[in-house]
């Protein structure tokens, strides 16, 4: 329908333009202006012209009787509002002057709760590692961990003390050869180190051990979220045969080095 | 139309000056009343009420002259008359047998109503058994004055839109006022709702 009309007022536009009205359109301007048919015109035109005149007419009594009320209304929404102009005049005022003073302090206030976000985040080390090396190098944040920095998780590795990572990662173990004396060497050396290094890989051993069970793998697994880059050299652990939790200073059993722990 | 008068009755009338207001009132309520009269019936003289309070409420905001004021003025009639239109939708009336004859009279009652006297209320009688945006835009044009592109800012058409929709209506209008006598039954048992006033011994309540 709109792209009928559309099309419909588009022809009748140009041809206006042109000036080519059809003498319908011509009579039907002339008297929707209020211009009259003309004496020449036909009968339906001329009884059209009057309906419309009589449509037209001034005002009648009956149409103008409510005007009292329409005025009493009128000052009843005046004094209601007070006078609409001035009103809104006098509540104008304040609205035009509070830029003035407000802008700079809501940007300072932002712009303050923005720092403090930030600068909390990268206290905690939560920041994603490029942001948070930025704030590392900016104003001595906490690297990010796995980049060169200190790794948590490697401080009870040295120690041989297994983290529950490592623990875990030492049940998961690929059982080792039956039958190997040879010691267990407790957990690997973590070594932080600055390129990634290849997962670990653990290695079946090849040798028996006594009780048949080998831990000579190593999975890189780091406390604190850290990435497991890093290689680790560690060797298995003889676990003792009440507890399959590795024993770190088991003397016997051999187990192949494995790689275990790594933390970069 | 006041003229020269207007822009400072406007001022005034923006300032509260019931007499100001008054003169605005006088000139644009007939045809306001007209209009609202064939595209809401009965509800026209509410619908009008609310409108001038809306003017009053809003009159201070207002810049421009006289013609832009009709504008203004039948701009919002019209959003009152959506409104309306949406109520009404809502919540459907239907009205009662008995009532119905008396207020919607046949076609061909008012066309020969208007060709026997002519009287305003036959005319607009008959304007309205046009299509409602047709007999919008021919009361818009013909009894407020407008010009096509003026109606079309009322009614969010087209200038071109308007005055099709025009031509239409009076093409229309012309071929009913040619067919006195011979309206078909189909037409005179229509069952649109339209809002045609009946007749009543004191006159024609507009």
């Amino acid at each position: 329908m709109t792209a009928f009309s559309g099309s419909l007022a588009e022809m009748f536009f140009h041809r206006r333009q042109a000036g080519r009205l059809s003498p319908e359109e011509a009579m039907a301007e002339r008297l929707l202006a209020g211009r009259g048919a003309g004496p020449a015109a036909p009968s339906g035109h001329q009884a059209l012209e009057r309906v419309l005149a009589a449509a037209a007419r001034p005002a009648t009594r009956r149409e103008l009787s409510g005007e009292a009320a329409a005025v009493a209304a009128f000052l009843v929404a005046s004094r209601t509002n007070g006078s609409p102009a001035r009103h809104r005049r006098h509540g104008r005022r304040p609205v035009a002057r509070r830029p003035a003073y407000r802008l700079p302090a809501i940007t300072a206030a932002l712009t303050m709760m923005v720092c403090l976000v930030i600068g909390g985040t990268a206290a905690a080390g939560a920041l994603p590692g490029p942001l948070q090396r930025l704030a590392h190098t900016t104003f001595g944040a906490p690297a990010p961990v796995g980049t060169g920095g200190p790794a948590v998780g490697n401080r009870q590795d040295r120690d041989g003390t297994p983290s529950p990572a490592t623990t875990a990662s030492r049940r998961t173990a690929t059982p080792g050869g039956a039958g190997s004396t040879a010691p267990a060497a407790g957990d690997g050396n973590a070594q932080g180190q600055q390129e990634p290094a290849p997962a670990s890989t653990a290695t079946p051993s090849t040798t028996k051990s006594s009780d048949g069970q080998g831990d000579g793998n190593g999975q890189g697994n780091g406390n604190g979220g850290g990435s497991s880059h890093g290689k680790g050299s560690g060797q298995g652990v003889r676990p003792t045969p009440s507890d399959p939790t590795p024993t770190p200073a088991s003397p016997a059993g051999s187990v192949p080095p494995g790689q275990s722990d790594g933390q970069g | 139309v006041l003229g020269e008068e207007f822009p400072e009755v406007l001022r005034l009338a923006a300032l509260g000056d019931g007499a100001a207001f008054a003169a605005l009132w006088r000139d644009t309520h007939p045809p306001l009343l007209r209009y609202l009269w064939v595209a809401a019936g009965d509800a026209a003289e509410d619908l009008a009420s609310e409108v001038w309070l809306e003017v009053a409420r809003r009159i201070d905001r207002f810049r421009g002259g006289e013609p832009e004021f009709r504008g203004w003025l039948f701009t919002l009639a019209r959003r009152k008359l959506i409104d309306r239109h949406r109520y009404e939708a809502r919540r459907p009336e239907t009205p009662i047998a008995d009532t119905t004859p008396l207020d919607r009279p046949a076609s061909d009652d008012t066309v020969a109503a208007a060709m026997e006297d002519i009287s305003t209320e036959a005319a607009l009688a008959l304007i309205a058994t046009l299509p409602r945006d047709q007999a919008e835009i021919v009361v818009l044009r013909v009894v407020v004055g407008l010009d096509a592109p003026q109606v079309a800012r009322v009614v969010g058409k087209s200038p071109g839109a308007v005055r099709i929709a025009a031509h239409r209506g009076l093409r229309t209008l012309a071929a009913r006022l040619g067919d006195v006598g011979t309206v078909p039954p189909a037409v005179r048992e229509l069952p649109v709702y339209r809002r045609v006033v009946a007749p009543d011994p004191g006159g024609v309540t507009l």
